[in-house]
């Protein structure tokens, strides 16, 4: 390269900068649509024919890693699948449980035997009449060892299905139709959750049909009765449905959904303020933006926060040493600073954790302290463990890949150092890291539980009971038979004050056994234009977007 | 009469070198940039004004102020202070990246060069096939298999680097090992080891020595490449790679934090860049057309 080129490129480059740099102090207004506010809150009656049509564009954080209902426990692939299937009961937006496919219940006396009258006129997207074996057909495979559910535990209240797992009965005599529109279910013990644990997506209706036809390729042909019908899946791209015609409860406004792949937040916020992505999650906005998403006047009509019953935590593997000591497990919660994460790295929107359940979930204890930021005591308890000088070697702590993710791993690793434990720091995108922390092979990770339902034993039963260890949702895989007895029985108690006492003190036996390091509580911070009507957020989640239509 | 005291110059290959060296403007900025890094990366501590692992959430996301001279990132740790300290990383990755494929590089190429025949075939055959592969694509690979952190990332480079090392090697031995000089030492009794380290390889030096210096430039490029895709260095480390990646979610609200990095990186490498250039025209002016 001669000398002159040599200064030329120098030059260039150097223009390059300062242009960079002039754009990101006045860029602000530079990818502004039109914004009118005060358009976007005027009440314009719009005929219902005319809400018809257009396409939803969302986002996805990263390939779903199932649409089987078998198979789904992550809320990426929820968040797509919910519009594709149906259940026996849904939740409206309030979390209550209302009709879907069955249009009234009843149970006995006695809690075992619930009755469910199915609506007629349900079709599978292939054209299929949906009736009552259906049902028992989709619930049969959720037990079937063959199928491998994640989520098996969900039915194993219901009677016969112990003998059917063990090979002594080749059908689950708990679960009859006893005509083409009427479901019984009979239980072995009252389960109190039983009715919302139908309204959870992996109680969806399947296809037999379809997953005969496509066996294991199943999940890249779902078949549902939802409001959309599944397209197509362009894995690490994209995934399209198309609005059912013949949607048992009226066709969908929208034509179509688009939910496209965008692993980063910062090009799907880019895309958000294009146009081109319609709405947005927390998890969606880049830590750098957010200040400008909350206290700006550009997104006063866009912005909403909704708390969710959800909490963050960093788990430890207990089977591993020294976190198989819970004097280091406490130790380690009084060095981590909850406040200053969720003031500063979160700007404020949540709520640091003083325990496992988070505001809104009834059988909360209340009266829990937590453990407070303390470093001193931190070190205390480390030498009353027999680490009077930190813990020897490393550790290590994983994350799934994100870049907020990354922020607060690495708070929590200064604040770890300064007590004397050194943690090193590695990640992985969702899929894998998912496999890692349900085999076990972990030492600290990071994790958040966000409810199914809003009951006490979605989190503590999923999460703290033995049954669970790993794949189920315990990835501290946490031993405790007290607490498994406790957990047990809260199941089949009658929904009211004492039940919920029970919970709180469970709660309280599993925070002194500190398994985790709850950090703070969900806040949702959401994006959608203001052209979206009908989103509706819950402290769950989004709902299916049947009710969604978009004003333009 | 002469009344002047004529200094009788030795003449020197390489004081001859340096002097034209030294003419060279672009050449001795790079030299300077060198320098710069190089004091830098030895006096950091003295340098830089706080701890750049220092985590201080209070002071998340300050702007340039007498108390950080460019500002905080993310979790309160001032730039400038962990800029100063990514020298030493990026010194460290150049050069012990260079010297492992060095020793690697000089050892295979010279046994390929001298001894020719079936030990050259193997040898080249496996320069040609590690050369076959994209540079960066390949230390991905690697990294994908070893698994991320700054030493894997040593390794890596190290392997995608000595194949390029070992053809130039190889090719300067080959055209001096028939030379006059080299028979007269055989003809001495000299056993093979003797004529390749100490005959041979140093008289292979000036294209070794360019080539080195713009491997080093690009190690640097490559570890904050590698880095900056989450397979290098792994926080807190102050890698400048890693501190771009790092910058992405703020590029809108905060732009030093990808800009201070990067243009650490550019003018590093662009100043190694330069003065191996200059190197290159000074040494051996045929190289260029390689």
């Amino acid at each position: 390269m001669s000398n002159r080129k040599s200064i030329a490129l120098f030059l260039i480059l150097g223009l390059m900068v300062l242009a960079l740099v002039g754009c990101g102090q006045s860029g602000q207004q530079a990818n502004q649509k039109s914004q009118s506010p005060k358009e976007a809150k005027q009440e314009t009656k719009v005929a219902e024919k005319d809400k018809y049509g257009g396409v939803f564009q969302g986002r996805v954080a990263s390939d779903p890693p199932s649409l089987d209902p078998a198979h789904i426990t992550d809320t990426t692939s929820h968040k797509v699948a919910m519009n594709i299937y149906n259940g026996l009961v849904k939740f409206d937006k309030n979390l209550n449980v209302v009709p879907d496919i069955a249009k009234s219940w009843d149970v006995s006396k006695d809690g075992l035997v619930w009755k469910f009258n199915l609506k007629k006129g349900v079709n599978f997207h292939n054209g299929d009449p949906v009736t009552a074996k259906d049902f028992v057909y989709s619930f049969t495979r959720m037990v079937n060892p063959e199928t491998k559910s994640e989520r098996e535990w969900l039915f194993t209240s219901i009677e016969g299905v112990e003998e059917f797992q063990d090979g002594k009965a080749d059908k689950v005599s708990g679960l009859k139709a006893i005509d083409d529109y009427t479901l019984q279910i009979t239980l072995d013990e009252p389960f109190t959750p039983f009715l919302t644990v139908l309204g959870m997506v992996n109680a969806s209706v399947v296809s037999e049909k379809a997953i005969e036809k496509y066996g294991a390729d199943y999940v890249n042909h779902p078949v549902g009765t939802g409001p959309f019908e599944f397209i197509e899946w362009q894995h690490d791209n994209k995934v399209v449905l198309e609005a059912n015609e013949d949607y048992f409860d009226g066709r969908p406004y929208l034509d179509k959904i688009v939910y496209r792949v965008i692993t980063e937040a910062s090009p799907a916020f880019a895309e958000y303020e294009q146009g081109n992505i319609y709405a947005m999650v927390d998890g969606d906005i880049p830590m750098g933006q957010m200040p400008r998403v909350l206290n700006s006047e550009e997104f006063a009509d866009e912005v909403n926060k909704t708390p969710l019953l959800g909490t963050y935590y960093f788990g430890f593997n207990t089977t591993k040493k020294p976190f198989d000591n819970v004097k280091v497990r406490k130790a380690l919660n009084y060095a981590v600073n909850k406040k200053a994460i969720a003031k500063v790295l979160k700007n404020g929107t949540v709520k640091p954790a003083k325990g496992i359940l988070p505001p809104g979930m009834p059988g909360r204890n209340k009266d829990l302290e937590g453990y407070p930021y303390n470093p001193e005591k931190a070190k205390q308890l480390l030498a009353e463990a027999g680490y009077p000088n930190g813990l020897p070697g490393e550790y290590e702590l994983i994350y799934n890949t994100s870049k907020s993710h990354q922020a607060i791993a690495e708070a929590v690793q200064a604040n770890l150092k300064e007590v004397g434990v050194d943690v090193k720091l590695s990640n992985l995108e969702w899929g894998s890291y998912i496999k890692r922390v349900d085999n076990g092979e972990t030492q600290i990770f990071r994790l958040a539980w966000i409810a199914d339902y809003p009951d006490p034993d979605n989190f503590l039963y999923v999460l703290f009971h033995s049954k669970n260890a790993g794949p189920g949702g315990n990835g501290a895989f946490y031993q405790n038979p007290e607490v498994d007895e406790l957990l047990d029985k809260g199941r089949k108690m009658k929904a009211g004050k004492e039940r919920k006492e029970l919970y709180a003190k469970v709660e309280q036996m599993v925070m002194g056994d500190a398994p985790w390091i709850p950090v703070y509580y969900y806040t949702r911070v959401g994006l959608q234009k203001p052209f979206v009507k009908g989103y509706t957020m819950t402290a769950l989640g989004p709902l299916p977007l049947d009710d969604v239509w978009l004003d333009k | 009469m002469d009344k002047q005291n004529q200094e009788l110059e030795i003449y020197s290959p390489w004081r001859d070198a340096w002097r034209r060296l030294k003419k060279n403007k672009m050449a001795m900025v790079g030299l300077g940039v060198i320098g710069l890094l190089v004091i830098i990366a030895i006096f950091a501590p003295y340098i830089a004004p706080h701890d750049p692992l220092k985590v201080d959430l209070m002071n998340s996301l300050q702007p340039p102020s007498d108390e950080f001279p460019l500002g905080t990132d993310r979790l309160g740790r001032g730039i400038f202070s962990r800029i100063i300290y990514g020298a030493r990383i990026s010194l460290r990755v150049g050069l012990i990246t260079q010297s492992i494929a060095l020793v690697i590089g000089i050892t295979l190429g010279a046994l390929a060069g001298y001894y020719g025949g079936w030990v050259d075939e193997i040898i080249s055959y496996l320069i040609n096939v590690f050369l076959a592969f994209p540079f960066l694509l390949f230390a991905i690979a690697i990294m994908a298999t070893l698994g991320p952190g700054i030493n894997n990332v040593f390794l890596a480079l190290a392997i995608v680097s000595w194949p390029g090392l070992a053809r130039i090697v190889r090719g300067q031995v080959m055209s001096i090992r028939e030379e006059e000089y080299v028979e007269a030492v055989k003809s001495l009794g000299a056993n093979d080891v003797r004529i390749i380290f100490k005959h041979l390889i140093p008289n292979c030096m000036a294209p070794i020595i360019v080539t080195v210096t713009l491997g080093v430039a690009s190690a640097i490029l490559s570890e904050a490449g590698l880095s900056f895709l989450g397979l290098g260095a792994q926080p807190p480390t102050p890698s400048w790679g890693l501190m771009l990646s790092g910058g992405r979610s703020f590029i809108r609200s905060n732009p030093g934090m990808m800009i201070y990095p990067g243009l650490a990186i550019m003018i590093t490498v662009l100043g190694l860049n330069l003065f191996g250039d200059g190197l290159r025209d000074v040494l051996d002016p045929n190289m260029k057309d390689n």
